[in-house]
């Protein structure tokens, strides 16, 4: 039943385009598989290993910057550019986690906050990477190629690509020796070292991997949106954001990030928010009681909900029968 | 008022669904000092526990001079003049001997139990501005006794008083614990240094698995096979 | 004048207001492990009172302090049941997400209700007055809100360090299970511990108020430095959350008058990142 379901939501999802005929849905698919990716990167990390980085703007700045400066100064396809940011942002990553892993639970989250702010103040203050004012990307040049469309179905396809990719990876991490020495870590660090874990090691390999895959969506947003600065790329909202998708959905698991975002987009007009760079405060209001809401009824978000859901279906239905 | 002072009935426990107590039953006469002994793991930690309210029994009934205690919070079983000295003695580590007993007295309106406290153990009121944390190991048991103390308590528990304590040191401490209850405070004690127990309680329960399979008085106990071989190693 | 002492003394100030917000933050964490990320907005919260009592009552922030404390304890208590209480044996990404949801929340609603726009307070006692000491300026509001931290946090010393319920508190904080066994309802000096902290930040607010700007995000500002200012000190100590404000004010002065002021943050952050790579607990903290 369940992969029927997977099956038929890809079917639609890919044939998207051909459904829903104009822009805006389409813009809104792009925002949501956006979304869904920049979660599932988290995820990794957040989820996964249990790390939690409210600082995940730097690596979709890093993607997007590294990207946008290589294509302006050394005429480097995007596509390059994205593997390059995504090198970029994974070096950060495993610098930020030589110093931070060794901090626990709330000290890490803070120093992730911290580091994000330094990433706004950096890049703000940093005249090569066009300061205050940002970095446009020049419209001409479309093309697979150019990582560059004039009409929204050529960007759909691509951000199909690289979330496929990413919960490939994913699926694939977590029934691997990866996914069990994180979930250890995760639950209980003490044990699992003196159960022979090697845990900076993989924390490490969790944060690169997630650097890398939110850089990857800051090169494409940088190609869709075809304008950067720091408000767009670097932001604390933006690190909530991305947070929130995951563990609205259900940190921990693959379908949460992609329930997260198809519930979130549509709800909060994510929209203005991220192509404005000024999120509208109500959206915040939402998201803020959102997260208390999560935080106190159900952590494990609405993938927990819909099998607790299931699960009372299923008794309601047992008792039922056995009523008649 | 009831002829016991603590009456166990029938109480089980354990820890996140897995058993540790099954149907325990015992009784303290009030003035009388009676010791829980057993194994490591025979579930006598866990019975003081549930009488000091650190855990809730599963079943049972728990009373205190003829009202139930079962199942409340510790800091409303003190209230009601049971004070316990827990295991491993945990002490506020980063306050000073005098800042520990003054926290042991919070229940009560005055701190009027200090000076017969520090009477009682003069070795504290040498150090009473060090903090608790550079004390040794006997000295620490002796603040966790004062510290229980000051709150007056009718009933004194305590958990492996001896544990990590020199011999020297123990026979000192027990000396303390008669003292204590010549002042007519009941002394309920768990302990595995059988010997001792047995020296200065009057009677015992022995605890295997979770269950009461012999008790008496010391010097029943002292002549049973079942100590004899267990613990005494006779 | 003299640049340094100047910088030296303005960073002092300032310092002593960060110190101020630094210690309620710690208190709180010190007796329950639980951070929290809508500090920042407690404070903002303060301010904004500070402000309205004074627009439409006429109020001087610095008579109303005692209302600012009043009813910034009944918020930091009403969080603690409401929320808190039931996120203490949540995994601790509930324990994260419950005071960042509430830090998020308050700043957005405030941002909606009370629009972006920037606020000042009117005149109070001590507008505008400059107080001249051997070279050095300094400004009426900014003299009195450092004394206020001052008083504040000895206040706070006094009552943890002389009381029974300081006492209590510090026990609470060091092992909840002996203090239970003393008499010490948990629950209580955990509501206590969210409403000292939220008493010490609005007393704060208000001192701010007489010399800074209103803003929604205004709390943002100051919560971060909380939190570098505690995680400096360590964890877990009031006296080390205070030490840590202090030197913060300090070095974020001298770096904003001698590199620049739009990078004077960076070296509030990278000593932190130091302090975080040389002493994880802080230099006093408990681990």
């Amino acid at each position: 039943m369940k992969r029927f379901l997977a099956a038929a939501v890809a079917l639609i999802v890919l044939a998207w385009p051909l459904i829903a005929r104009g822009p805006y849905p389409q813009h809104i698919m792009i925002l949501v598989l956006l979304n869904a990716l920049l979660g599932t990167a988290w995820n990794i990390l957040g989820g996964f290993a249990g790390q939690i980085s409210l600082g995940h703007a730097i690596f979709f700045g890093a993607g997007a910057y590294t990207s946008t400066l290589l294509a302006q100064h050394a005429a480097v396809s995007p596509w390059i550019g994205m593997l390059a940011g995504a090198l970029v942002a994974a070096a950060v990553a495993l610098a930020i986690g030589y110093p931070c892993f060794r901090l626990s639970g709330h000290y890490f989250a803070i120093a992730t906050i911290a580091l994000g702010e330094i990433a706004v103040i950096a890049v703000t203050n940093w005249d090569f990477a066009g300061g205050a004012v940002g970095l446009f990307l020049p419209v001409e040049g479309t093309g697979i190629a150019a990582m560059k469309f004039d009409d929204k179905p050529g960007y759909h396809y691509v951000i199909c690509a690289l979330l496929a990719v990413a919960l490939g990876l994913s699926l694939w991490l977590r029934g691997a020796r990866a996914g069990y020495y994180w979930r250890a870590i995760r639950e209980d660090q003490p044990a699992a070292r003196s159960a022979g874990v090697p845990a900076l090691r993989y924390k490490q390999l969790a944060i690169a991997l997630s650097a890398a895959l939110t850089a990857m969506a800051g090169t494409f947003y940088a190609q869709y949106v075809l304008f950067i600065d720091p408000p767009s790329v670097l932001p604390l909202s933006l690190s909530i954001q991305v947070c929130l998708v995951t563990v609205l959905g259900g940190a921990g698991t693959i379908v949460g990030p992609l329930l997260g975002a198809a519930v979130l987009v549509p709800l909060s007009g994510l929209t203005s928010a991220m192509l404005g760079g000024s999120g509208r405060s109500l959206d915040l209001v939402v998201y803020g009681g959102l997260i208390m809401a999560i935080a106190v009824f159900e952590p494990g978000g609405l993938v927990a909900i819909t099998r607790r859901m299931g699960t009372d279906l299923r008794t309601a239905r047992a008792r039922w029968r056995e009523r008649t | 008022m009831a002829p016991e002072a603590l009456r166990v009935s029938d109480v089980s426990a354990g820890y996140g669904g897995l058993p540790a107590l099954h149907g325990v039953s015992l009784e303290v006469r009030p003035g009388e000092i009676v010791a829980l002994v057993g194994a490591n793991g025979a579930g006598k930690s866990t019975l003081l526990k549930c009488i000091a309210g650190l855990l809730k029994p599963w079943s049972g009934a728990i009373a205190f001079e003829g009202r139930g205690i079962g199942g409340l919070p510790a800091h409303r079983v003190v209230r009601t003049g049971v004070a316990c000295v827990p295991e491993g003695r945990r002490l506020f580590l980063r306050l000073s001997v005098r800042e520990n007993l003054m926290v042991g007295a919070y229940t009560q309106r005055d701190t009027g139990a200090l000076d017969e406290v520090l009477a009682l153990f003069p070795l504290l009121r040498e150090r009473e501005s060090q903090l608790a944390g550079t004390l040794s190991g006997g000295e620490q048991q002796m603040l966790a006794i004062g510290r229980a103390l000051m709150s007056r308590p009718r009933l004194l528990l305590l958990d492996e008083p001896s544990l990590g304590i020199a011999p020297r040191i123990v026979a000192r401490i027990y000396e303390n614990l008669a003292a204590i209850n010549r002042r007519g405070v009941t002394v309920l004690l768990v302990e595995q240094n059988v010997r001792a127990a047995l020296a200065c309680a009057a009677r015992a329960y022995v605890l295997q698995t979770g269950r009461v399979v012999q008790q008496g008085t010391a010097a029943e106990l002292l002549e049973s096979d079942l100590v004899r071989k267990a613990f005494l190693g006779i | 004048m003299n640049p340094l002492a100047q910088a030296l003394v303005s960073g002092l100030l300032t310092g002593l207001v960060y110190a101020l917000i630094a210690a309620g933050l710690s208190l709180i964490f010190g007796v329950m492990e639980i951070v929290n990320f809508a500090h920042g907005e407690f404070l903002m919260l303060s301010m904004y009172l500070s402000f309205f009592l004074n627009a439409s009552l006429g109020w001087d922030p610095l008579a109303a302090l005692p209302l600012n404390a009043a009813l910034l304890f009944v918020l930091g208590v009403v969080v603690y049941y409401a929320l808190i209480r039931r996120v203490l044996r949540a995994p601790m990404l509930a324990q994260i997400f419950a005071t960042f949801g509430l830090g998020v929340f308050l700043q957005a609603a405030a941002q909606f209700l009370w629009k972006p726009d920037f606020r000042t307070v009117g005149a109070t006692v001590v507008s505008g007055t400059r107080i001249a000491m051997g070279g050095v300026f300094v400004s009426g509001p900014q003299l009195v809100a450092a004394g206020g931290a001052v008083a504040t946090t000895l206040a706070l010393w006094w009552l943890l360090a002389r009381t029974g319920t300081g006492r209590a508190l510090l026990a609470t904080a060091e092992d909840r299970t002996a203090a239970a066994l003393m008499g010490i309802n948990a629950n209580h000096m955990f509501a206590l511990a969210w409403g000292l902290g939220a008493a010490c930040v609005g007393i704060a607010g208000g001192l701010l108020s007489t010399f800074y700007y209103v803003f929604p995000q205004v709390g943002s500002q100051f919560a971060l430095i909380a939190f570098v200012a505690v995680a400096l000190g360590g964890f877990g100590s009031v006296v080390g959350a205070f030490a840590g404000g202090i030197l913060i004010g300090v070095v974020e002065s001298l770096a904003g008058v001698f590199v620049a002021p739009a990078v004077k943050n960076l070296f509030v952050f990278g000593i932190y990142l130091v302090v975080v790579l040389v002493r994880p607990r802080g230099l006093v903290g408990k681990q």
